[in-house]
């Protein structure tokens, strides 16, 4: 399940790439950057969706609710 | 005067005085330094053991090196400067996440890393410690992440083409000293490893946009100002974190993890070789113990449980390597194993020949274990052995060199391919190489006609 969250966002990520050229006329350094903004939004995307799975899963693994840690890590996101 | 390996940031530089490990603070660098020590970054990162030491000593030691200078701080002297081109496969893991963890617990201070080099991090037996403070500047909302390559060439890459390929890096590393390029891994890699999202954003994406970069060339427009908001910042680095954590030692079979239980020697000829190791880290009490193909760090353990205060395995066989790294980890031990090709040590190199120092230069043990390692210099790779003899003498000042014959098992499993060449590797001539070079203090033979093991002492 978390990898195929993981593909899922690294497919749009390169679907991204191959449809969207527009860092083209940057030079390598500030194409990198912008590439790094895009990769911030999808890495904090990805973790508040871990946090978010570990509490599904954590709910039906337990019969509990996640524990105060991951609901207060899913808050700061 | 200065280190030369120190000239990257203009802020200061090391330097080596009367045996002390000083860093000089210039104009350049002072703001960063007294806003990260008022904050007490340095005194934090130091008590949980991320940071090499420091303390504030006096300008007048250095002076008239720079009109620049402000600060003079002086740090604990390592026991061994080793490079990210000779560890093992958990010493670079081990090392990446130090230098994650230190950047994330600095993003929650307020402050953040300039660069991602993995020549600041260096190593107390297994422990990774981050060495540069002057790396270590404020945070600026919104800044991006100024190393993200550094940290895939130096750290993410290799890691990805050892545990997804199973092809260790050093090598490559050790001929590209800035480590190994996204738009070269890319090449090596299948749709399989590709599909994870670290891997895409850090080495596909990358290896693109470079491209990109250098096909547009001097067409290329002026930048355009981007922000990295702090929680993305800290997700990236996260993210990273997880991914490096969840690497493992992609599990070969070694050549000499099973060597203990089939070499020639029995229970009896064990126990008297440990006695022989015990008795040098006795006499000597080295500060640092060189162990020469030390395989998973047996003879080491005798030898610091005797005296030795802390040791340096080497050997060239990643999955015994992998065996001490693990080993010392749980006990503590201060040895750090490292990855060496005896018949081609770390040269001299970077920037002038000088930035990375030779294995030579850096070697500064007390004593050495050369144990079942000579006929591999002389007989499997030509080595003459009075040649193998002198380089293994100028490593350490006393030490035990082990000699097994022509009728060894293992000697002749050497020769078994091969004709033999080299009617000058005798017993004789081996203890005269000895003789011309140091006194043999003792000598011990291993069982009725077995290897022959002597205590040198090249000081005479």
């Amino acid at each position: 399940m978390k990898h195929s969250l993981e593909l899922a966002l690294g497919v749009a990520l390169a679907t991204l790439f191959m449809t969207a050229p527009a860092f083209a006329y940057l030079d390598a350094g500030s194409v990198s950057m912008a590439l790094q903004v895009v990769i911030g939004t999808i890495a904090s995307a990805l973790v508040v969706a871990k946090v978010y799975l570990s509490r599904i899963t954590g709910f039906f693994r337990r019969g509990a609710p996640a524990s105060a840690d991951v609901q207060g890590e899913a808050e700061k996101q | 005067m200065f280190d030369s390996g120190s000239f990257r940031d203009p802020s200061g530089r090391i330097l080596r005085q009367d045996g002390k490990i000083l860093r000089a603070i210039f104009d350049q660098g002072v703001a960063n330094y007294a806003a990260a020590r008022d904050a007490g970054i340095y005194r934090r990162a130091v008590s949980r053991g991320r940071l090499v030491d420091l303390r504030e000593t006096d300008t007048s030691l250095l002076v008239g090196i720079d009109p620049a200078l402000r600060v003079v701080l002086e740090h604990p002297r390592l026991p061994f400067v080793c490079y990210p081109y000779e560890w093992t496969f958990s010493g670079l893991k081990t090392a990446a996440l130090l230098h994650l963890d230190l950047h994330l617990e600095l993003l929650a201070d307020g402050f953040t890393l300039s660069d991602a080099t993995a020549y600041n991090v260096q190593f107390e037996g297994t422990q990774p410690i981050f060495i540069d403070h002057l790396s270590i500047v404020p945070y600026e909302d919104g800044a991006l992440w100024a190393g993200q390559r550094q940290f895939a060439m130096q750290f993410l890459n290799p890691l990805i083409l050892w545990a997804k390929r199973g092809v260790a890096p050093n090598t490559w590393y050790r001929g590209n000293v800035e480590g190994i390029a996204p738009e070269d891994l890319t090449k090596l890699l299948g749709w399989r490893e590709k599909a994870s999202f670290t891997v895409l954003a850090h080495v596909v994406a990358q290896s693109w946009t470079y491209k990109r970069g250098v096909q547009a060339g001097l067409n290329a427009k002026t930048n355009i100002a981007r922000k990295l908001s702090k929680p993305a910042f800290i997700s990236i680095l996260k993210s990273l974190r997880d991914y490096i954590a969840g690497l493992s030692y992609p599990g070969e079979k070694t050549i000499w993890s099973d060597y203990a239980g089939r070499n020639s020697y029995n229970d009896e000829r064990r126990a008297a070789k440990h006695e022989f190791v015990a008795e040098l880290a006795r006499s000597s009490e080295p500060q640092m113990i060189f162990d020469l193909g030390c395989n998973t760090g047996d003879f080491t353990v005798t030898a610091l449980e005797n005296g030795a205060k802390s040791a340096v395995g080497f050997d060239f066989d990643f999955g015994a390597l992998e065996q001490a790294f693990s080993r010392f980890s749980k006990s503590g031990q201060p040895v750090l194993p490292l990855w060496l090709d005896a018949t081609n040590p770390s040269p001299s190199q970077g920037w002038a020949s000088k930035e990375r120092k030779s294995l030579g230069e850096r070697a500064d043990a007390d004593a050495l274990l050369a144990l079942a390692v000579i006929h591999h210099l002389a007989i499997a790779r030509n080595v003459p052995l009075d040649m193998a003899v002198d380089w293994l003498m100028n490593l350490a000042p006393v030490g035990i060199i082990e000699f097994p014959s022509k009728s060894d098992s293992m000697v002749q499993q050497l020769l078994s391919a091969r004709t033999d060449i080299f009617p000058d590797y005798t017993e004789e001539a081996f203890l005269a190489h000895v003789r011309a070079r140091g006194a043999i203090r003792a000598e011990k033979r291993l069982g009725e006609n077995g290897r022959l093991l002597i205590r040198y002492d090249r000081r005479k």
